[in-house]
């Protein structure tokens, strides 16, 4: 497997600034919008993964993303979190000047965007304590890292941590000793610890028991407010009990956008499923 | 029966010719070169030479290299290095007594060397004429000036018109006349050629004083076009023979790095002990070879033809053999891979080391494979290097056939691309690992066969390729024939254009660090799959 | 809690950790100098030596997952740093009387080319033991990590930087003795190389430097940067999405890895008294390899006792039976990553917890697989997430 970032920064690439004229955001921060995405194309090889796609994601809310395979939900995470270079178009956080679509991975990551990965990535060797460390904000660079031990309000912090997605004790147990769903919450836990302003999580559910499902839905719900979640899954149900606000996607744009009774109705929405069940 | 074709003919000139009348004379010539007198010898010399005696050549030629002698009873006679004939009739005779050798001084030798020239200049074969006309070019001889004059007026083809016009200028170049000089430098310009470049560099050049060895404007301006048109012709010469040469450079790290590429894009899996399948495989070529001198010395010339399939299978098993014992155990580990097969790379080296020794041990070219073919002056393909770029291509079609036109080869690919959808559909990739293993431990063999030919063969052959063959594989990506093929070449290629401006080490240091550039920019190599399908 | 940097060095070990190393230390510094035969010193001092340069591999193929196969290169510009400091000490002593190197009288050179300048000066040379190495290391990683070269590939590249190196060291003009390489020492810091005494001093140095060394990579691996790196290894992608460079981490271990493979080197000139090109050769850092692999990977004092066993096995073999060598060094190789991927390492702990008569651990915890890499990325940066 090979990285589409480096190939798509090709020529194909339009010019864009590295900054954003706070004046494109003004309007919209009124209206509480954090994250823009604006008119965003990505191709592979001629096979549109995101045509021209524009979304808003405000302060606080918890978004689903659904949509059948190859809508490009996970191209979309991809660009936002700089995994992807888009052709076109361009993604900024409202307040903020720098173009989010010229940063790498890691810049976007301390600019407070966290992603869960749809596999429970934890560091397996290390344990529940450390993985959190790791995740903990601040403190990334390497001297410090070197120099530097866990501050008394850092611990405190992992702590609470460990409370809420309840691995207390399990807290110096190696992460790979964990149960799926454990490492699931332990996934969770470290983006909480990292802080973020986004989180965008990938299938959260899929292959958990109802129980641990239910968990996760608290999880989730206790994290919207003070983060802006976007949440993909396929499981209608499980979308249906946490979402205030759902976007569906389609073919690389958005198809439609509201509350899960209203996306329900809408003939266009029934027509792409229905389709791809036939 | 060549010597009775030649009495024959004798006696025919005798009967027929009128100049045959003068018999005698030759006979008194050939008894004046056993004369004191130099004086005598060389006119002797002259007159054989002007004898037009079918013998006059063979002769005159065996007195330049000193191999005529009187034997005690007066009989002149040639050494001809198997025994030796009577001068005149060229018919074989024992000597009689001891020998007394003909010397010939100086005077002798100017005289020889004009009239040696003459005869063979007027000899009826166009190729011993050209021959001759050849060796006076190269070795100008003042002497020969007249003979040249008078052998191009009457000679009517054209290359060995050519070449005597060269070496006429070669020797007027020097001469008093400034039209003559202008005359050569002109025949220069006309017939490039470029072995003449420092005659007229020098011609144009100026004296440690300052002043101009050529002061006459027209021949200085005629000199440097001469000058400039052997410069673009060497350039060419250059060029094409680096093709050639990196073309050949490229098939063979294609023949080593194919077989690596396939393994790698399948298993993802770096086979350090892939330089030693082409070890076996040369190894193989050489006790194939020994074979076929012990029991079929007569079809010694096509032992090659047996070695293919002998290295083939040998290189197939071993490389079988190593997926079962060894790479299969490391799965999902390349970097413990990688070093498991340097291990077992070692092992392979010393077992060489102690069945045939530590020295290289010799594989012969089979006499079809020996000399080469002159594209141009200057510029001979020798025929080994020209059946590698042939065999290579047949390779590739034959590995590419199987790949994408078989049904094994439908399998390699699905597992390449996706080894648990593969596997899920009912295709057995653990079969398919250890059989794509031998192929590509067989593709090697091939290529340790056509190492063979080309250079030693010692337990150490392998060694020497592994890094290139890895740049190839990091040059042309992995799993892809065409990137293989483009890799190869282009790494030949640019290894022989850089080679002569910087020298080979320095030029193999330069290209290893385009290569690391090269990946900045495309880091995966050269083709890669892109997007989506890039990442499963 | 105490996080003072004191403290936490104090923490590196438990109270049995520092008997051990103490018993080490009283073992390297003074059992061994007062009690070895003098034909033994130099040839433990070059094993103490290649211990630390197994130490510096293990920091980033054990720890960071990264597998190089050129570090002799670092360890050879270490070696030779201080062979030109002792080629230029030679003075006039030389076969030819000259104040130039026998070889470039030889080469008919008249002064001293400017990249030999200052070498005459000891601490210079030592300076440049290490900073050269690390300069290169630096730039090489630098670019290599950039354009995320990884896994296999990493290890071919370094494997073609340390073939690039000894053609260039091969050449005769590179000046540095080409073939030969430089040898012939006779004196360091005005000390004579064939005293005895010298012999043993350079011993204690080398075990001094080992000692440190180890508990300066043993502080690394402790500290948030060691997790980092371990994080690193494991997963690349997901440091990437929680905010780390991963590019940085890389590049300061690698070089740090290079600086501490090149003051190796330079350890180990003095003591065998030469050095030539065949220390770059890519068996050579292959070799360093196997080292860390027999002892153990991310364990530090493993790779260190894997460097003793298999030179010490070396010295034993190719005295014995030199043609049989290469099987037992090809068969290690096969044989280590198949039967123990954890190395004699693991088989320690497990001695140590039978000695102390609790029974024996089956259930070690397995090694995390080392290398992750094998089903994603292979040359540039792989995600761990499956798509659907």
């Amino acid at each position: 497997m090979t990285t589409p970032r480096k190939t798509q920064r090709g020529s194909a690439r339009q010019q864009v600034s590295r900054t954003v004229d706070p004046a494109r955001y003004d309007d919209v921060r009124s209206r509480g919008v954090l994250l823009c995405v604006d008119n965003v194309s990505v191709s592979f090889d001629g096979f549109k993964a995101l045509n021209n796609l524009s979304l808003l994601l405000e302060e606080g809310e918890l978004r689903c993303l659904i949509g059948p395979n190859g809508a490009g939900k996970t191209t979309l995470q991809d660009v936002i979190t700089g995994k992807t270079r888009p052709d076109s178009g361009s993604v900024f956080l409202v307040g903020d000047p720098r173009e989010l679509t010229l940063l790498s991975e890691h810049e976007i990551a301390r600019l407070g965007i966290g992603r869960k990965f749809q596999k429970p990535t934890v560091f397996a060797e290390h344990t529940v304590l450390e993985n959190l460390e790791l995740a903990l904000a601040g403190g990334k660079g390497v001297f410090g890292s070197l120099w530097r031990a866990l501050r008394g309000e850092q611990r405190e912090r992992i702590d609470e941590v460990l409370r809420i997605i309840g691995l207390v004790e399990h807290a110096s147990r190696p992460a790979g000793a964990l149960s799926h769903g454990q490492k699931q919450w332990l996934e969770i836990g470290m983006l909480l610890a990292q802080d973020p302003r986004v989180l965008l999580i990938d299938e959260p559910v899929a292959g958990m028991t109802h129980q641990e499902m239910e968990r996760t839905a608290e999880l989730l719900d206790g994290l919207a407010g003070k983060h802006t979640v976007v949440v993909v899954e396929h499981d209608m149900d499980f979308v249906r009990s946490i979402a205030r606000r759902v976007t569906v996607l389609h073919e690389g744009s958005v198809l439609a956008e509201g509350s899960m009774d209203q996306v329900q109705r809408d003939p266009r929405v029934v027509e792409v499923y229905l389709g791809e069940s036939c | 029966m060549r010597n009775a074709v030649l009495t024959l003919l004798f006696a025919l000139v005798v009967a027929l010719c009128p100049r045959a009348v003068r018999a005698g004379e030759l006979e008194q010539a050939l008894d004046d070169l056993g004369s004191d007198d130099f004086g005598r010898v060389a006119a002797a010399v002259v007159s054989i030479a002007g004898s037009g005696h079918p013998r006059a050549l063979p002769v005159l030629q065996a007195l330049e290299d000193q191999k005529l002698s009187f034997d005690a009873s007066g009989a002149l006679l040639i050494d001809t290095g198997e025994g030796f004939v009577m001068a005149i009739s060229g018919e074989p005779r024992a000597p009689n007594g001891a020998l007394r050798a003909i010397a010939a001084n100086n005077r002798v030798r100017r005289a020889l060397g004009p009239a040696v020239s003459r005869l063979r200049l007027s000899a009826p074969d166009r190729a011993a004429r050209r021959e001759a006309a050849l060796e006076l070019f190269k070795r100008p001889d003042a002497a020969t000036l007249d003979v040249m004059r008078r052998a191009l007026e009457r000679e009517s083809d054209s290359e060995v018109r050519d070449l005597l016009s060269l070496g006429i200028a070669r020797l007027e170049l020097h001469s008093e006349d400034a039209e003559r000089r202008l005359a050569a430098v002109t025949t220069m310009r006309r017939l490039v050629d470029v072995s003449l470049r420092e005659d007229l560099e020098r011609l144009v050049a100026a004296r440690p004083d300052g002043s101009l060895v050529e002061t006459d404007r027209r021949i200085r301006k005629k000199a440097h076009a001469a000058l400039r048109a052997i410069e673009t012709k060497t350039t060419l010469i250059n060029l094409v023979a680096n093709t050639f040469y990196g073309l050949s450079l490229g098939s063979v790290l294609l023949l080593a790095s194919l077989g690596l590429g396939i393994t790698f894009g399948l298993m993802r899996v770096i086979n350090m002990a892939h330089g030693e399948m082409l070890m076996i495989g040369a190894y193989t070529t050489f006790v194939v070879q020994n074979l076929f001198l012990g029991f079929a010395p007569g079809a010694l010339d096509w032992y090659l033809l047996a070695a293919l399939p002998a290295a083939f299978l040998v290189c197939g098993g071993v490389g079988i053999a190593l997926e079962r014992l060894v790479v299969r155990h490391l799965y999902g580990r390349p970097l413990e891979t990688l070093l498991a097969t340097w291990g077992i790379s070692l092992m392979l080296i010393q077992t060489v080391r102690l069945l045939f020794g530590a020295q290289n041990v010799t594989v012969a070219n089979p006499s079809w494979l020996s000399g080469g073919f002159e594209l141009m002056p200057n510029l001979v393909m020798p025929y080994s290097r020209l059946a590698i770029v042939a065999f290579t291509v047949g390779v590739v079609v034959l590995v590419g056939l199987l790949l994408y036109r078989t049904s094994f080869g439908l399998q390699i690919r699905a597992v390449t691309q996706n080894r648990g959808m593969a596997a899920s559909m009912g295709i057995p990739a653990k079969r398919v690992d250890a059989l794509t293993f031998g192929l590509g431990s067989g593709v090697a063999g091939l290529g340790g066969v056509a190492l063979s030919q080309l250079g030693n063969v010692g337990p150490e052959l392998g060694q020497s390729y592994i890094v290139d063959s890895f740049m190839v594989v990091v040059l042309g990506g992995v799993g892809d024939l065409l990137g293989a093929v483009l890799g190869a070449m282009g790494l030949g290629l640019l290894n022989k254009y850089v080679e002569p401006m910087v020298g080979a080490v320095l030029g193999k240091i330069i290209i290893l660090t385009l290569i690391v550039l090269f990946i900045q920019k495309r880091p995966q190599g050269l083709f890669a799959l892109r997007g989506r399908a890039a990442e499963v | 809690m105490d996080t003072s940097i004191l403290a936490r060095f104090v923490r590196l070990h438990d109270r049995r950790g520092w008997t051990a190393f103490g018993a080490c230390a009283v073992l390297l510094l003074l059992v061994l100098p007062l009690t070895l035969p003098d034909y033994l010193v130099p040839l433990l001092g070059k094993f103490l030596c290649f211990a630390i340069a197994a130490i510096a591999i293990d920091l980033i193929w054990g720890f960071t997952g990264i597998l190089s196969l050129g570090h002799g290169v670092f360890f050879a510009l270490g070696g030779y740093a201080i062979g030109m400091y002792l080629m230029l000490e030679i003075g006039t002593a030389g076969v030819y009387r000259s104040n130039l190197p026998d070889f470039m009288v030889f080469l008919d050179w008249k002064e001293l080319p400017w990249f030999w300048r200052g070498f005459d000066n000891f601490g210079f040379a030592v300076l440049m033991a290490l900073l050269v190495p690390g300069v290169i290391a630096f730039v090489f990683g630098y670019f290599a990590f950039r354009s995320r070269i990884r896994g296999v590939y990493f290890s071919i590249i370094t494997q073609a930087l340390t073939y690039a190196a000894m053609l260039l060291f091969f050449r005769n003009e590179t000046g540095f003795g080409g073939n030969n390489g430089l040898t012939d020492f006779k004196h360091i810091y005005g000390y004579s190389l064939s005293d005895p005494a010298t012999k043993t001093g350079l011993f204690v140095i080398s075990g001094a430097a080992l000692l440190l060394v180890y508990l300066g990579s043993r502080y690394l691996v402790c500290s948030k940067l060691g997790r980092v790196l371990r994080a690193v290894r494991d997963d690349e992608a997901k440091v990437r999405f929680m905010g780390y460079d991963p590019l940085r981490y890389k590049l300061f271990v690698w070089t740090l890895s290079a600086v501490l493979c090149g003051l190796a080197g330079a350890l180990y000139v003095p003591q065998v008294g030469i050095i030539n090109p065949g220390e770059m050769q890519p068996a050579a850092s292959i070799e360093m390899a196997i080292w860390v692999a027999v002892g153990g990977r991310g364990t530090l004092f493993g790779a260190a006792a894997g460097a003793l066993v298999v030179n010490g096995a070396k010295s034993v073999f190719t005295g014995l039976a030199p043609e049989l060598w290469l099987y037992v060094l090809g068969a290690t190789f096969v044989l280590i990553p198949v039967l123990a991927p954890r190395g004699i390492a693991a088989y320690g702990g497990v001695l140590a917890q039978l000695l102390r008569g609790r029974r024996a651990v089956a259930d070690t915890p397995r090694p995390p697989e080392p290398d992750r890499e094998a089903e994603e990325s292979v040359v540039t940066e792989g995600s761990a997430e499956v798509r659907p």
